[in-house]
């Protein structure tokens, strides 16, 4: 029988919080100059709202934690949320079930990253290269799917997925922590997240050492698909319509949190605490510009800009231990 | 006529934040002289070489080249003075040719177009002073390691080395590209060039060595000619004391057979036969390319097998992957423990689970308990030397990372160790440590196959030797009938 073993999780929280030291410093900075800066910043509300936003990007952020942590990288889950978003719009238009819908979203998001584990595990791409052409391809469908077009007068049943609440927290928002907790969990208690971290740190070690690198490989990128499909309901169901061109640069704003959280691009390193916190980081950063009245076209280059120091980091990082 | 040293070191010391790293160093090099340097990891070879190309300075002493006192403050002023360091890692630009990486970055060119001509003319007459007979056209990508090596020097004498310094050259080199290297080395000596030669490999400073120097704890304990060393001599310098068995061979009882090789071939392989019994240690010999290594990962399930059968005590089993051979108490150490055995970023801990990750966890949760029992048992069983075993094993010295490797299997006592090259780059106390290692699975009712480029270790350690060319094993001799003759004429196709 597992005992949960609490003062051990303890002193692995607090073992974490020491690592993400400076992450917590540069969140409460930031925090501390936006709540200067805007009286509204500091709300129930919008602290909140910032949660609630952040979501979809939370949900991508811990798919592609996995990921980046077996040392490769996906491009394709704006594009995915997009696709999944639109079909199952159209599923729940046609009057199927809701519960039905919901598994199908996640299992067309696990069928999206099956393809590209696939491809990368048995054929031999390059992880940037295929996700690179798997976005383009989601994104195509989506388009073509709907013609461009919205589709409107989702069930209200449906929308509770991303409106609704319990106990006075949204649903996104708790649904979110459950699938980190899970994450994080997986990474740090379990044979399959031994394993991620083995085959990051060294692939052709962790494949002499026994360990099915390709089977590792499509797993993590499927389960990443599959939270896609989590993301994609939450998003249609809180815009209320689906769209084909949603989810834009998502990917982009999930590997700055990642990156900022302390994974590597490199692989092997990383964990879902540090993710929380680079998420955080973002989502405060995205709600705080847009709080200030920044015009949306320099909070793009902000978060571009962001991303290229958190990228530096890593890189200085890797070269210092060498 | 008498002329000064091309270097003089003198009273060099060197100290870093809580080590004393060199102290008061004195060491001459002659023109045309190689003066081997050996030591344990952390006697501080490597510091001396970072202080002769200048990317550390000493605290106190001097510098003397050719006589004359300089300070060697930047990497670029080592090599105005015409100190070359050969790095184990090599800087060549495969899709290049030979001629262009030999003169890259100071290509013949009149206002920027290339001079070809000389390019390929400057080239032959690198290539003919290194003793190389390659066409400078000739693509880097298609070279062995052993001529990449070569190339490396030629490129140091392009920029008018004078001095080599060669840090641990063979290490990855095959016996008769070892040979290669040697015979540049003494021509480069004959018309004046001299070279500081490290390794661990203490036989080869008796063959190429004028001089050797022994390092210990940052000081010269030695420097003789090397007629006046001999192995016991230089092992005694180096670790003060002397290794009562330098290869603790033991007596073993020969058990029944554990692994029966029958007629096996696939596309790296042919017809291979042989069998390994329990309490045997089986050395395989070859040129490079013969096959060893191939061999070695056919047996443990990288290539499949297109043809014949491997038995393990007498049953026919399938071994598609490293995996299947794992389950079969089957454990590889790979040529290269970095790139291959490691991960090292990881724990010594999640290192040595690695294999087993399904015995000390139930229905994928790892239980915390029985991992630390594991790896207990596999440090105490390997004697790892460490502080803890969250260490990194990035940090650890060589021989106790391969026995990190060696522990892949500890809830019980493995049947078949695939060695292949295990002691190379580590210093002469980890060798001895990793053979007793060894010795112990042996012991214990192990067959071992190992695949060592190291002739004394391979004569002095196993009971029994296979010669492989092309593919195939040519010859099974005890190693009571193994000389170096024969085992060369063998490798070679003579016999």
């Amino acid at each position: 029988m597992a005992v949960i073993d609490f003062p051990n999780i303890r002193k692995s929280l607090m073992a974490y919080t020491r690592k993400n030291f400076s992450l917590l410093a540069v969140l409460v900075l930031l925090s501390t100059y936006f709540s200067l800066a805007s009286p509204q910043f500091l709300t129930l509300s919008n602290i909140l709202n910032t949660i609630l936003q952040s979501s979809v990007m939370a949900i991508v952020a811990i798919g592609v934690t996995f990921i980046v942590i077996i040392g490769g990288i996906d491009l394709s889950p704006g594009a995915a949320v997009a696709l999944v978003g639109v079909l199952s719009a159209d599923m729940i238009t046609q009057g199927m079930p809701v519960f039905v819908v919901m598994i199908m979203a996640v299992l067309i998001g696990g069928a999206i990253g099956f393809f590209n584990g696939v491809s990368i595990a048995k054929l031999g791409l390059s992880p940037f290269i295929t996700t690179l052409a798997v976005m383009s391809m989601a994104r195509g469908l989506a388009m073509a799917y709907t013609n461009g077009k919205t589709i409107y007068n989702l069930s209200d049943s449906f929308n509770v997925i991303g409106n609704g609440s319990v106990f006075g927290l949204p649903i996104p928002v708790i649904l979110t922590g459950i699938l980190f907790v899970i994450a994080h969990v997986i990474l740090s208690r379990t044979v399959f997240g031994h394993q991620i971290y083995a085959i990051g740190g060294n692939r052709e070690a962790a494949y002499l050492a026994g360990i099915d690198v390709r089977k590792i490989e499509i797993i993590v990128y499927s389960l990443a698909g599959c939270l896609y499909g989590v993301a994609a309901m939450i998003l249609t169901g809180r815009l209320g319509v689906a769209l084909p061109t949603v989810g834009n640069g998502l990917e982009m704003n999930a590997l700055a949190a990642i990156v900022i959280g302390g994974a590597s691009l490199y692989g092997g390193k990383g964990n879902m605490v540090g993710t929380i916190f680079g998420v955080i980081i973002i989502g405060v950063l995205n709600n705080g510009l847009n709080l200030l009245n920044v015009s949306p076209y320099w909070t793009l280059f902000i978060q571009g800009f962001v991303i290229f120091i958190a990228l530096l980091i890593d890189v200085i990082n890797k070269n210092k231990a060498k | 006529m008498k002329t000064a040293p091309v270097i003089e070191l003198s009273n060099i010391s060197k100290c870093f934040p809580g080590v004393q790293a060199l102290k008061n160093i004195n060491l001459t090099l002659k023109k045309g002289e190689v003066v081997g340097l050996c030591g344990e990891n952390g006697a501080g070879k490597s510091t001396l070489v970072k202080i002769l190309s200048g990317v550390h300075q000493p605290d106190c002493g001097t510098i003397a080249v050719d006589g004359e006192k300089v300070m060697i403050a930047t990497i670029r002023m080592s090599l105005n003075m015409g100190i070359a360091v050969i790095y184990q890692e090599l800087s060549l630009v495969p899709e290049l040719s030979i001629a262009e990486n030999l003169f890259l970055g100071q290509l013949p060119n009149k206002h920027g177009v290339i001079n070809y001509n000389e390019l390929y003319q400057n080239s032959a007459a690198i290539l003919t002073t290194l003793g190389l007979a390659l066409c400078p056209k000739a693509k880097v990508v298609g070279l062995s390691l052993g001529h990449r090596q070569l190339i490396q020097i030629g490129k140091a004498l392009v920029s008018n080395a004078r001095i080599l310094i060669m840090d641990e050259p063979t290490s990855a080199l095959g016996h008769e590209e070892v040979r290669r290297l040697f015979n540049t080395i003494k021509r480069l000596k004959t018309i004046g060039y001299s070279v500081i030669y490290i390794t661990h490999q203490l036989e080869e400073l008796f063959e190429i060595a004028d001089r050797i120097t022994v390092l210990r704890d940052g000081q010269i304990i030695d420097t003789r000619a090397v007629g006046e060393w001999n192995i016991n001599s230089l092992v005694y310098a180096m670790v003060n004391q002397s290794l009562p068995q330098f290869y603790p061979k033991k007596k073993v009882r020969i058990g029944e057979v554990i692994i029966s090789v029958e007629n096996i071939s696939n596309q790296v392989i042919r017809d291979v036969n042989f069998q390994v019994r329990a309490g045997e240690i089986v050395a395989i010999y070859g040129m490079l390319g013969a096959g060893r290594t191939k061999l070695i990962k056919t047996l443990y399930g990288v290539y499949p097998i297109e043809k014949g059968n491997i038995k393990l005590y007498g049953q026919s089993v399938c071994l598609m992957s490293p995996k299947d051979a794992l389950a079969h108490d089957i454990v590889l150490v790979p040529e290269n423990r970095k790139e291959e055995g490691l991960i090292l970023d990881n724990t010594i801990k999640d290192n040595i689970v690695l294999s087993s990750l399904k015995k000390i966890s139930k229905c994928g949760w790892l239980n915390r308990h029985q991992e630390m029992k594991f790896v207990e048992r596999a440090v105490i069983r390997n004697n790892i030397q460490t502080r803890s075993i969250r260490q990194k094993v990035v940090n650890l010295s060589g021989g106790n990372q391969q026995k990190v490797v060696l522990s892949r299997i500890a809830e019980k006592w493995p049947k078949i160790f695939l060695l292949d090259q295990p002691t190379r780059g580590i210093d002469v106390a980890g060798k001895v440590e990793l053979y007793k290692s060894i010795m112990n699975y042996v012991e214990n009712g192990a067959a071992v196959i190992l695949n060592s480029s190291d002739l004394s270790e391979v004569l002095h350690i196993a009971d029994r030797v296979l010669i492989m060319r092309q593919g195939t094993v040519v010859a099974d001799l005890p190693v009571k009938e193994a000389t170096h003759a024969i085992m060369f004429d063998y490798a070679c196709g003579g016999a």
